[in-house]
């Protein structure tokens, strides 16, 4: 059965890389960017500087649609950097990886400054864990928030561990922890 | 009252944007220097590095005003023939520096490709087979020629254009030209502002030990190819000095405009130890305006050309380094109504030099008015049997990959043996 097999012998799923679009949206998905703009879009749709939040839930499928719009309309130009970052020339659409990709989500601003510890952002959230000494809390809140799943027995004190080696300065174990999840291979080809 | 012919006189398919590379296939990891290596090309090989310069002349190149001129002749253009430095050999006036070198080179003057496109001649020149899933030359002489602990990417391709090609074919990723936009570092370079070389290196570990957790049970290809960008990555920012400013004194030999500072670049690259350096210079479908369209862009090729040629010799770089410069066709005898000669596969030349090559010689020749190939007539794929076998690597062999046998030259043809040093 299953649950006796060696794990060597079991063949994962099919790997699934994301399109240049489909990057753009998880990564503002994963470090809090999207919320913000649906939060700047709610407020410009309900034309209140600052409306309840956690925002209420749209009922009208209408407003639900312009939500959308606006937030997509909000994002667009981030969208089209990615396009024009990550999309291949290839016939076949293909996957391709070029170190200019690789250079972009290492060094470039625009991860940089995701990563920087605003309100409601993934790494702030990451850094309030932190502080209160719960470092298994920030490796679950990390995997759900990037990979969707928790940890596995293997990455719970290997993560741990990197955190803890960064010391004082934990803002930048957190940073170097997400930037290193979001550039890994789970993230760019198993969403 | 004349008309005014628009500058811009190239031909405008989408062959010239090529494709990226395809991971299809994975391959058994080559083990130090490739074993395809001749016998007598492997004690040398211990001693230096082979490798291989290409220039690329996109677009194609008028062989009547460069490596086969026909002055006087129906279709022979306006310029004249000059000697060169090999008695007997003359090439056109508007190569007068590379006249000079011309001992260090040979040419073949009867490639018939059979082919008027773009697309097909640039991939038939590269892979020495007109269709497939083959590697370019540049990836062959990565996977065989480059050390298995190199530092540095096998293949780095200089260009002023963003358009990306299929390279690898069936070879691992890391054989995959890397493209380098001119002289300029790629954008991202420098790590952000906050974060100190441990912390990168911390994270760069990280990644990986992501990548090889999550690469378990999968197959590997994508997550190599995507690992490997960025190993590229690291190895550029590792050496960032390469793009640091060029000297006065390279910028007025070599000439200060892009071709030239990407020549200089090629040169770096080569004495870095990469071991395919490609650099393009674009510009040469000259569809109109043919003879002013070359005498400005061979005005730039020549010079800076010569220029490097002889810092290879003189750096004794030659010894190991193969030299290339080709197109993916030459131009139609016939000239337009627009000034202009056309694409044309049929008779063109090509010239070569440096490790494994007789220098001072011509192979091959056009017809009186250069129609067509009137002796010795090759394709590409004999020429890329002669480059692999000039460096040593035994064309005749097979690629071993997933247990599948794929001949590295087309069995159907064979190296130009006379070329052979």
């Amino acid at each position: 059965d299953s649950a006796s097999a060696r794990p060597e012998l079991l063949v994962a799923g099919p790997l699934k890389p994301l399109t240049p679009e489909q990057l753009a949206w998880s990564l503002m998905i994963a470090t809090g960017v999207d919320a913000e703009a649906r939060y700047g879009a709610l407020a410009k749709l309900s034309k209140s500087p600052q409306p309840p939040q956690p925002a209420p839930p749209l009922e009208s499928p209408e407003l639900l649609w312009q939500l959308e719009a606006e937030v997509n309309k909000s994002q667009q130009g981030i969208v089209d950097e990615f396009v024009q970052v990550f999309a291949s020339g290839s016939e076949t659409g293909q996957f391709d990886a070029s170190a200019s990709q690789a250079l972009y989500l290492r060094n470039g601003p625009r991860l940089t400054e995701w990563l920087q510890p605003k309100p409601g952002r993934l790494v702030a959230r990451l850094q309030e864990l932190r502080e209160s000494g719960d470092a298994k809390a920030v490796v679950e809140h990390a995997c759900l928030s990037i990979y969707g799943r928790l940890p596995n027995d293997d990455e719970l004190p290997r993560l741990t561990a990197f955190l803890d080696a960064f010391g004082d300065d934990s803002l930048s174990g957190i940073q170097a922890l997400t930037r290193s999840m979001l550039c890994s291979a789970e993230f760019r080809l198993n969403h | 009252m004349s008309r005014r012919i628009p500058r811009r006189t190239g031909c405008h398919t989408a062959d010239h944007g090529g494709s990226r590379r395809n991971f299809l296939l994975g391959a058994t990891a080559a083990a130090g220097f490739g074993s395809l290596l001749t016998p007598r090309h492997a004690a040398a090989m211990k001693r230096d590095q082979v490798q291989i310069l290409q220039v690329f002349l996109q677009g194609g190149v008028s062989q009547f005003e460069s490596w086969d001129p026909k002055p006087g002749t129906e279709f022979g253009g306006p310029f004249r023939a000059i000697p060169t430095s090999v008695p007997g050999t003359h090439i056109c006036e508007l190569l007068p520096y590379t006249a000079q070198k011309m001992h260090l080179l040979s040419l073949v003057r009867s490639i018939n490709l059979k082919t008027n496109d773009h697309g097909v001649g640039t991939r038939f020149m590269e892979k020495g087979r007109k269709v497939g899933n083959f590697p370019y030359l540049g990836a062959v002489a990565s996977r065989y020629l480059s050390p298995v602990d190199s530092p540095l990417p096998g293949f780095a391709h200089i260009s002023t254009r963003g358009l990306v090609e299929d390279t690898a074919g069936f070879l691992e990723a890391q054989h995959a030209e890397l493209k380098l936009l001119g002289f300029q570092p790629p954008a991202n370079l420098a790590a952000p502002a906050n974060v100190d070389g441990e912390t990168q290196r911390r994270a760069e570990s990280l990644r990986r030990q992501l990548n090889e957790q999550f690469g378990r049970g999968r197959a590997r290809s994508l997550i190599d190819a995507y690992d490997t960008s960025f190993q590229q990555a690291g190895q550029l920012m590792d050496r960032r000095q390469m793009f640091e400013r060029q000297s006065a004194k390279d910028l007025v030999r070599y000439g200060g405009h892009p071709f030239g500072r990407n020549c200089i670049l090629a040169r770096t690259l080569l004495e870095q130890g990469v071991t395919c350096v490609k650099v393009t210079h674009h510009g040469y479908d000259t569809h109109a305006e043919n003879f002013n369209f070359h005498i400005e862009q061979l005005d730039e090729f020549d010079r800076t050309f010569a220029t490097l040629l002889g810092d290879l010799e003189e750096r004794g770089m030659l010894e190991h380094t193969l030299v290339i410069v080709f197109s993916e066709f030459g131009r139609t005898p016939k000239i337009n109504v627009r000034y202009g000669r056309d694409h044309w596969g049929a008779s063109f030349s090509i010239a070569m030099g440096g490790r494994g090559i007789q220098p001072g010689g011509v192979i091959g020749a056009t017809n009186d008015n250069g129609t067509e190939v009137s002796d010795r007539e090759v394709d590409a794929g004999h020429l890329f049997h002669t480059y692999l076998q000039a460096v040593g690597v035994d064309s005749a062999q097979d690629h071993q990959v997933e247990g599948r046998n794929i001949p590295i030259g087309d069995p159907t043809t064979e190296p130009i043996q006379e070329l052979l040093a």
